[in-house]
């Protein structure tokens, strides 16, 4: 589902340049959820940026579903992403003018995909998220927890085989993160969704069945796991790694 | 001050594209203002010059109701306590043959003999030759047509038989010398050239007498004594003093014309001050937090202001400084524009001397003000909310504010131009709601895709800086409706206006009063081809509050008028006006003269002849075309009664055979070359008066293309600042659905939009107030006209500026990093 191959990205500040990923390699399988963490720096968001075609490596390939992102121009990079990626941000990233509805239908009507369709799909995912009732709210009238739900309907309303979601719990408290992440694991195991989230919370990060520990630009673990939210030793391993 | 000037040079700089647009706007603004106040300065003060050259300077001048007077008059006023100078005068008409063969009109030439060729009356300005030597003195424009230099001669025709007569000297063009520009132009224009006055007299045989003396007065005396030693000295009862008053108005009166090009440019300055303002108000609105921190450390309310009015001062002296030079360059564009538009060969100064600190003073003052507002933003930003950025709520408009619009709206009904003003002024105030309104029907047309409906929903979110630019684009279109309809109207009416007061089919103007011997001739010649009317008319002083003014009085003979009228009013037929002339001290004035007078139907108005004071009762205000409206009517019978002069200068003629009309204007010319100033036909006048119009018609269209492309900016300006407002926005949409070009049409069509908007509010709004200005102005020639055309331009223009101003800024939200833009707050 996703493979990548050598794939480095530096950033120049000033006069020094920061080699933000080197070297990376990875695969991901179809129907993954996978957790991406390290410290701050690391390099996991700007390796999610990439994945979805927001950034551009310096080298190395990424290719999702055999196809190389970086290879395709502006337009049908869009295209790709609007058909194959749902997007996920910590800060939810809503159009504050747009409804709930509006801002869930936004890549179907920009995909000028049948109203009578945008709109059965757009109820059902509503319905899905556990929004019904706010579909007329504006994002500000909303809690934290709403807008982000309002984000994974967003999300998945194109039927994407990826999710990148980045730091989706971070901007919640324990308890609406806590809801947020039941309904990816859900969406995961119910729609066999491929989801990789990048999150420094290891709590959030147990909800994954695998998880990638990102350390000064290169890959410094990647471990799997069975049952969320229970694998005691790996968190401990995890938290030793990141504070070392 | 330095540091704030630094950190305020540091934040222009930051902001490179806004700066740039603003600065731009500025410079048009500042350029188009100096153009346009320099234009009037330098045309005003070079009809002012002129009518003082052609009048050589004088104050007073001694006329003869017999035309001509002994020279010894000249002697004796000469010498006279309390006179500087006096310059004696004589004009007399000839034929001039030149190789190339020309028709009888085109080789009429007037020859003023001159008492002294080098005085301080009037002053030659010699390009070659020697005025000493015996012979004629032309302009270069005239040696350049007639190609002669000075030492050629050429053949003038006199009483006293055919003489090759040298050419001494070629002067720079002056009034008194202005003669065609083209031999085209010489079918109605005559040539010009002066000699020695003791020449002129012996070619044509008239020893010792002269025209006119000009007499200037010593400032060291009191004029009222040197007058009465001047009268004391005028022994024969045909010669009279006249005060030689310099009123413009007798030739000038470009007042609706001047009053045009200075709202054209003052609208220029107001759309960059907008633009300047819409700049400030994002600037202090980005920086609230920036505000807030200062706030926090203790920066006083004052010195925050002084921050941003440093930024201003910094544009304003950079609007100045890059917009003066561009202004003098569009000014001289501007002065060839209006001066070729007199159809007369001009040379002039420009005139700086007020325009330079006047512009300095308003690019300066009009900045400031519109940074009073952002100031107070600035002033009043809260600490705590904007520390811990908390959303604001987005306030709509006040209630009051559509009050006032609809209360102001009622007003258009009012009289006298205070309608137009009201619906301006409520147009300001219903802008928002308009543009609200428009907008949603946009929504429910659905013409523009779901790009359009996501930049209707972005206009509507910036509904007021959106319905601002709207109504600047407006204004624009407005004002460009009016100028063509006012200019389609005179257009239309020329030949209704002539054929209703030309007073025949021919004009007829005589160089001096015509001896009852000549009068005979005339009439015997006329005689057979139609009916003719031989009129005098009067030169009078008048005053209003207290400033000495002059216009023409005609001696009109109702049985003539009745026929063919010199004149017309809209609402009364002639009939009843030239009865009521005929009672006594009853008088009609021409519009110009009762705009000018001020006073009202039923008053009476004072004229002076003569040291001697004259009242007259107004009964009517006409259309006419005489003088251009700046003259009055008197019945013949009272005419004669009051003023010495009595002989014609003046004719009217009807031809019964239009097809004959030529034939017999050159028959006229060829028997009367000596005696005819000017002969003009009614196609001819209403030729030249199209010509005149066509001539000014490119200086407006220059001027409304610039407040359209300062108008175009101001829409650039307003989109890059809701692009960089929104910039978090674009980069989610790009993220998750939208491809660059529908993020391209999205922008476009929000520029689209607002043309869309401005183009619609702006066509209402020039049609009402082209009607109102129809209904307000008495000028009969103004109707109300729809320039379709203009009209058709103006939805062109608007909504192609608007799509070239959204280009820059929908490549700019392209353009943005992905990433950058979703780490915007």
């Amino acid at each position: 589902m996703i493979n990548v191959r050598n794939l480095k990205k530096s950033y120049q500040i000033s006069d020094d340049r920061y080699q933000v990923l080197n070297d990376i390699n990875l695969d991901v399988s179809k129907g993954e959820f996978v957790s991406i963490m390290g410290p701050s720096g690391s390099g996991k968001s700007t390796l999610l940026n990439i994945l979805g075609g927001l950034d551009t490596p310096d080298s190395g390939e990424v290719l999702i579903n055999n196809i190389n992102i970086d290879s395709l121009n502006d337009k049908k990079k869009t295209l790709f992403r609007r058909e194959n990626i749902g997007f996920i941000f910590q800060n939810y990233q809503l159009l504050h003018n747009m409804t709930v509805e509006e801002n869930i239908s936004m890549p179907m009507h920009a995909d000028k995909i049948n109203k009578n369709i945008i709109e059965k799909q757009v109820k059902d995912i509503i319905d899905a998220v556990g929004l019904k009732g706010k579909e007329k709210n504006f994002p500000s009238q909303l809690s934290g927890g709403q807008q982000q739900r309002v984000s994974i309907a967003r999300a998945l309303i194109m039927n994407p085989v990826l999710i990148l979601a980045d730091e989706p719990t971070g901007n919640l408290d324990r308890k609406t993160g806590t809801e947020v992440l039941k309904l990816l694991s859900n969406l995961h195991r119910n729609n066999h969704l491929t989801i990789l989230m990048v999150t420094h919370d290891i709590y959030a990060a147990s909800y994954s069945d695998r998880i990638i520990l990102l350390k000064d630009g290169h890959v410094e673990m990647d471990v799997k796991h069975e049952k969320e939210g229970e694998n005691v030793d790996l968190i401990t391993n995890i938290l030793e790694k990141l504070n070392s | 001050m330095l540091i704030s000037l630094r950190i305020s040079l540091r934040n222009l700089i930051r902001k490179k594209y806004r700066t740039l647009f603003t600065l731009l706007a500025m410079v048009i603004g500042i350029a188009s203002m100096f153009a346009v106040i320099s234009t009037v300065e330098t045309a005003k003060k070079m009809t002012e010059d002129r009518l003082k050259l052609y009048l050589g300077n004088a104050d007073y001048s001694i006329l003869s109701t017999n035309g001509t007077f002994s020279e010894v008059y000249l002697d004796k006023i000469f010498h006279t306590e309390g006179v500087d100078h006096a310059l004696g005068l004589m004009h007399r008409r000839s034929q001039v043959e030149l190789k190339e063969e020309r028709s009888k009109l085109q080789s009429r030439l007037r020859i003023t003999g001159l008492s002294s060729l080098d005085s301080n009356m009037l002053h030659f300005n010699v390009l070659k030759g020697n005025l000493n030597e015996e012979g004629i003195i032309i302009p270069k424009e005239t040696a350049e047509l007639w190609k002669v230099n000075i030492g050629d001669t050429v053949m003038i025709h006199f009483p006293s038989g055919k003489k090759n007569i040298k050419i001494i000297a070629i002067v720079q063009n002056t009034p008194l010398l202005e003669g065609p520009n083209d031999w085209q132009e010489a079918d109605n224009k005559i040539w010009r050239a002066a000699a020695s006055l003791s020449l002129v007299q012996k070619w044509y045989m008239e020893e010792h007498r002269i025209d006119e003396v000009r007499i200037k007065y010593d400032q060291n005396f009191q004029a009222s004594h040197i007058t009465n030693e001047i009268e004391k000295e005028l022994l024969e009862k045909d010669l009279y003093l006249q005060k030689v008053i310099l009123d413009e108005k007798q030739t000038n009166q470009l007042d609706d014309l001047y009053f045009m090009l200075y709202a054209v440019g003052g609208l220029a300055m107001l759309i960059s001050a907008f633009i300047l303002y819409n700049t400030l108000y994002v600037n202090v609105m980005e920086r609230r937090n920036e505000i807030a921190i200062m706030k926090t450390i203790g920066y006083t309310t004052q010195q925050i202001k002084q921050l941003f009015l440093s930024e201003v001062l910094i544009l304003s002296v950079l609007g100045i400084v890059i917009g003066i030079p561009i202004g003098s360059i569009l000014s001289k564009f501007l002065q060839q524009s209006l001066f070729s538009s007199f159809q007369e060969n001009l040379t002039f100064q420009m005139q700086y001397a007020y325009t330079l600190p006047t512009v300095v003073t308003l690019g300066i003052l009009i900045p400031l003000i519109a940074a009073l507002l952002p100031l107070k933003f600035a002033s009043k930003v809260d600490i705590i909310s904007n520390l811990k950025n908390t959303p604001k709520e987005s306030k709509s408009n006040p209630k009051w504010r559509l009050a006032i619009g609809l209360v102001l709206l009622v007003g258009a009904f009012l009289p006298n131009g205070i309608g137009i003003i009201c619906i301006f002024i409520a147009i300001f105030f219903l802008a928002p709601y308009i543009t609200q309104l428009l907008l949603n029907i946009l929504t429910h047309l659905k013409l523009l895709g779901y790009e359009g409906k996501v930049a209707v929903n972005n206009s509507k979110r910036t509904l007021n800086r959106s319905a601002s630019m709207s109504l600047i684009l407006a204004f624009v279109i407005c004002l460009g409706l009016l100028v063509s309809s006012i200019f389609s109207s005179i257009e239309k009416n020329i030949d209704k206006d002539l054929s209703k007061s030309f007073g025949g089919n021919i004009q007829l103007s005589f160089e001096a009063p015509l001896s009852d011997i000549k009068m005979e001739s005339i009439k015997k010649a006329i005689n057979g081809y139609g009916e003719f009317n031989l009129y005098p008319e009067k030169i009078v002083g008048w005053e209003r509050n207290n400033e000495p003014r002059q216009f023409t009085i005609i001696s009109a003979d109702t049985n003539w008028y009745k026929k063919y009228p010199l004149f017309y009013k809209d609402e009364q037929s002639n009939s009843s006006i030239l009865n009521q002339l005929e009672k006594e001290n009853n008088i009609v004035l021409g519009e110009y003269a009762f705009r000018e007078w001020g006073g009202k139907i039923g008053e009476n108005i004072t004229v002076f002849d003569n040291n001697k004071k004259y009242q007259f009762k107004v009964i009517g205000k006409v259309t006419t075309t005489q003088h251009s409206g700046y003259t009055a009517f008197v019945s013949k019978k009272i005419f004669d009664q009051n003023f010495k002069v009595i002989k014609p200068t003046k004719g009217l003629i009807n031809v019964r055979d239009p097809e004959e009309e030529q034939q017999f204007k050159n028959s006229l010319v060829d028997k009367f070359s000596n005696e005819i100033s000017d002969i003009q036909s009614i196609k001819e006048e209403a030729k030249k008066q199209q010509d005149t119009l066509s001539g000014i018609k490119p200086l407006f269209n220059i001027l409304i293309i610039i407040a359209i492309l300062v108008a175009g900016i101001g829409i650039l300006n307003s989109l890059v600042i809701s692009i960089l407002d929104r910039l978090r926005e674009i980069g989610v949409m790009r993220a998750v659905a939208f491809t660059n070009y529908q993020i391209h049409k999205m922008i476009i069509i929000e520029g689209v939009i607002i043309g869309i908007i401005g183009v619609f509010i702006g066509i209402v709004l020039g049609l009402v107030t082209s009607y109102l200005n129809a209904q307000t102005i008495s000028d009969s020639q103004i109707d109300f006209v729809l320039p379709i055309d203009t009209l058709i331009m103006s939805v062109f223009s608007g909504i192609f500026i608007s799509i070239l101003a959204a280009f820059m800024p929908a490549y700019k939200a392209t353009k943005i990093k992905l990433i950058d833009s979703l780490k915007q707050e």
